[in-house]
């Protein structure tokens, strides 16, 4: 058993909350660095943790982090997910500088964390790999005669990456080195490598992943599947558990597969396996996240666990294994992921202040957020506002909870997501379970359609009554100012 | 004078009133009526919709623009002020803008470039992601007022592109 009372949150935003929350349930300090511009805004946000003013360069400076975690008497570190979660080289430094690194030892991640020797453990784990190529050595015409071997379309990605981010189909040769080159470019500024790597592109894919924890002495476990099929730019948008297709058989038989690869690299603590799912539900090993996920609550939610509290658990050596057998899942739960980013437009990032902001509450709703009314999406980092999750006890309630707290979730001021979202639920193909990667991009103008641009006047008359800024309407008629408010005038209250 | 904008089309509102929990008036010379909820500060917090059904209903101001979430939906509405110009004149204004804020990554084009419509002009970065930014129109760049690596507002103007047409004559 080992003595924390501090632990750094090298990260920000949703993920720093989610975090900050588990350690305060276990009388540990969260110590969290803040931006200069963002300061203001994470007062209210974490007002029970202890901030510290940081450069806007922080989460992804290893060495920074580490001094800040040795200057303020931390005694681990927790990563979080995207900026450094998944560097082996800052789990070392923690593990170096006497700091216990929340997360698989620095060793595993280097394993999974890389693309190309990840498929090699899969292999050997007896598990398939989507076949594909580390374009690392190889010139532009040995690049071009890999991709036709393995054949078009393809998908070029960031070898350290995750999220989508430095992803790029590609249909034909022609596109391939300019989907290197952008896909370079994101991915330094991204994850600091710009190691891309090349894979066959599998047609109506489902995208399901297994959530494993490995406790200590190497007792690992799987937590159910989750479906991640719906994105948009290769980016998860809504999350589920459990899948449509997924049956007990099928659960099992990826669920070991997943606790085999975790198995060879001696892993530790919370990791997911995703996997491709073709139409005859074949599965492919895609890659091994060695972090926490975004939508670890759809699990937690499921199987009545706390995976973070776990993860923080396992760091102070107390954490109590849970056998296989013992976790049974109930009931479906779903995660919507909130942006500040416009569908029409698209999906492009639309930063700015919320004006208004109520988050949904009810039977069934959990929302992980960052944000209040006043705060600003800045366009420096990920534009996900918020995480809206709902658990039903079947897939249509779960989908009815969702309608309620989308349809409740009010923020104003900026462009989200929020009644795309909205759109996609509504769909008769998603109700139906029939998903696959492509479900935004063939359904796009459905979606787009389906938003309703009625013109009902009696917005009007609602917009015209709340911009007088005392909200208040007048008794008799009344007409704007030059302004465009609305005189205020004492209303009788009867 | 003010004018009312919404889904780009023009509303005249009069005698608008609250009384009895009724909120009414005139939108382009229909009377219409809604009932309403009114907290104890007198301010609408929710309105019937259709089925007589309460919806809250929220709303918040910046500038001109007055946003109000109702049904689930978000509806954005300008009330703008004088009466010269219509919406949407920006039509075949040759203005390159930011869409939000971010860095300039790549000037695509350069002043005296011959550039099409929808042809890339600019690629920039926001939010970890890359954005391309297209002319709006046919015609000739005649001005970049940014580099490669500033970091712009949204709205800020990019790069200008004078109408194909003036070069025809």
């Amino acid at each position: 058993m080992v003595t924390i009372d501090r632990v750094l949150i090298a990260n920000r935003g949703e993920i720093a909350r989610r975090i900050a929350t588990a350690l305060i349930e276990k009388e540990i300090i969260p110590v969290l660095p803040v931006t200069e511009k963002e300061w203001q805004q994470a007062v209210p946000v974490f007002k029970d943790c202890r901030m510290v003013k940081a450069p806007d360069s922080i989460y992804l400076d290893s060495e920074a982090l580490v001094a800040l975690a040795q200057a303020e008497n931390c005694q681990a570190v927790h990563p979080g997910y995207g900026f450094l979660a998944e560097n082996a080289e800052f789990a070392g430094a923690c593990e170096t500088n006497g700091l216990i690194f929340i997360g698989p030892p620095a060793r595993a991640m280097d394993l999974m964390g890389h693309k190309e020797r990840a498929r090699e453990i899969a292999k050997k784990a007896d598990v398939s790999p989507v076949p594909g190529f580390s374009i690392d050595g190889l010139n532009e015409l040995e690049i071009k005669e890999r991709a036709e071997s393995i054949g078009f379309p393809v998908l070029v990605k960031a070898s350290l990456g995750g999220g989508g981010k430095g992803m790029r189909r590609v249909e034909s040769p022609e596109g391939l080195l300019d989907a290197i080159r952008m896909s370079k470019s994101e991915s330094s500024a991204y994850f600091g490598s710009d190691e891309v790597f090349v894979e066959k592109y599998i047609l109506k894919p489902r995208h399901i992943e297994i959530q494993i924890f490995s406790f200590p002495g190497g007792r690992t476990v799987y937590v159910g599947e989750r479906e991640c099929t719906i994105q948009r730019r290769h980016q998860k948008i809504i999350e589920e558990s459990p899948s449509p297709v997924v049956d007990e058989k099928l659960r099992r038989k990826m669920g070991e597969a997943a606790v085999r690869i975790a198995d060879i690299v001696g892993y530790v603590g919370a990791g997911t396996v995703e996997f491709i799912v073709d139409e005859e539900l074949n599965f492919y090993f895609l890659e091994m996240n060695t972090r926490i996920q975004v939508e670890h609550p759809v699990t937690e939610e499921v199987f009545g666990v706390d995976l973070v509290a776990w993860q923080i658990e396992e760091a102070l050596g107390i954490v109590e294994a849970i056998p296989q057998q013992k976790l049974k899942g109930a009931g479906h739960a779903m995660e919507f992921r909130i942006y500040a980013e416009d569908p029409a437009q698209g999906f492009m990032p639309s930063p700015g202040k919320i004006l208004r902001y109520v988050e949904p509450a009810g039977p069934g709703i959990r929302v992980e957020s960052a944000v209040a009314e006043g705060s600003e999406i800045f366009a420096d980092f990920d534009p996900m506002i918020a995480k809206v999750v709902v658990k039903g006890h079947s897939r249509e309630h779960a989908m009815e909870r969702a309608r309620f707290a989308l349809e409740n979730f009010v923020i104003l001021g900026i462009t989200t997501n929020r009644e795309f979202l909205m759109q996609i639920l509504s769909h008769p193909a998603f109700q139906a379970g029939e998903l696959d990667t492509g479900f935004i991009d063939r359904y796009r103008d459905e979606l787009k359609n389906a938003v309703d641009a009625s013109i009902e006047p009696e917005i009007l008359l609602l917009a015209a009554s709340l911009r007088n800024p005392t909200g208040k309407v007048a008794q008799g008629s009344v007409s704007v100012d030059e302004n465009g408010y609305y005189p205020p005038v004492t209303t009788r209250i009867p | 004078m003010t004018r009312i904008l919404w889904n780009e089309q023009e509303f005249e509102l009069k005698n608008l009133k609250l009384e009895n929990d009724i909120l009414s008036g005139t939108v382009n010379g229909e009377t219409i009526s809604l009932p309403v909820v009114t907290d104890k500060t007198g301010r609408i917090i929710s309105a019937a919709n259709s089925d007589g059904l309460p919806m809250p209903v929220l709303a918040a101001t910046k500038r001109e623009y007055t946003f109000v979430q109702w049904k689930g939906k978000v509806e954005k509405i300008t009330f703008s002020r004088g009466r010269e110009g219509n919406a949407g004149e920006t039509e075949g204004d040759g203005s390159v803008t930011a869409p939000m804020p971010g860095k300039i990554l790549e000037l695509m084009a350069k002043a005296g470039d011959i550039v099409e419509k929808d042809q890339v002009l600019v690629l920039m970065e926001s939010m970890k992601l890359q954005v391309e930014i297209r002319s709006p129109i046919d015609g000739i760049v005649s001005g970049c007022p940014v580099s490669v690596g500033d970091m712009v507002d949204g709205d800020s103007l990019l790069m200008q592109v004078d109408a194909a047409k003036q070069q025809q004559q």
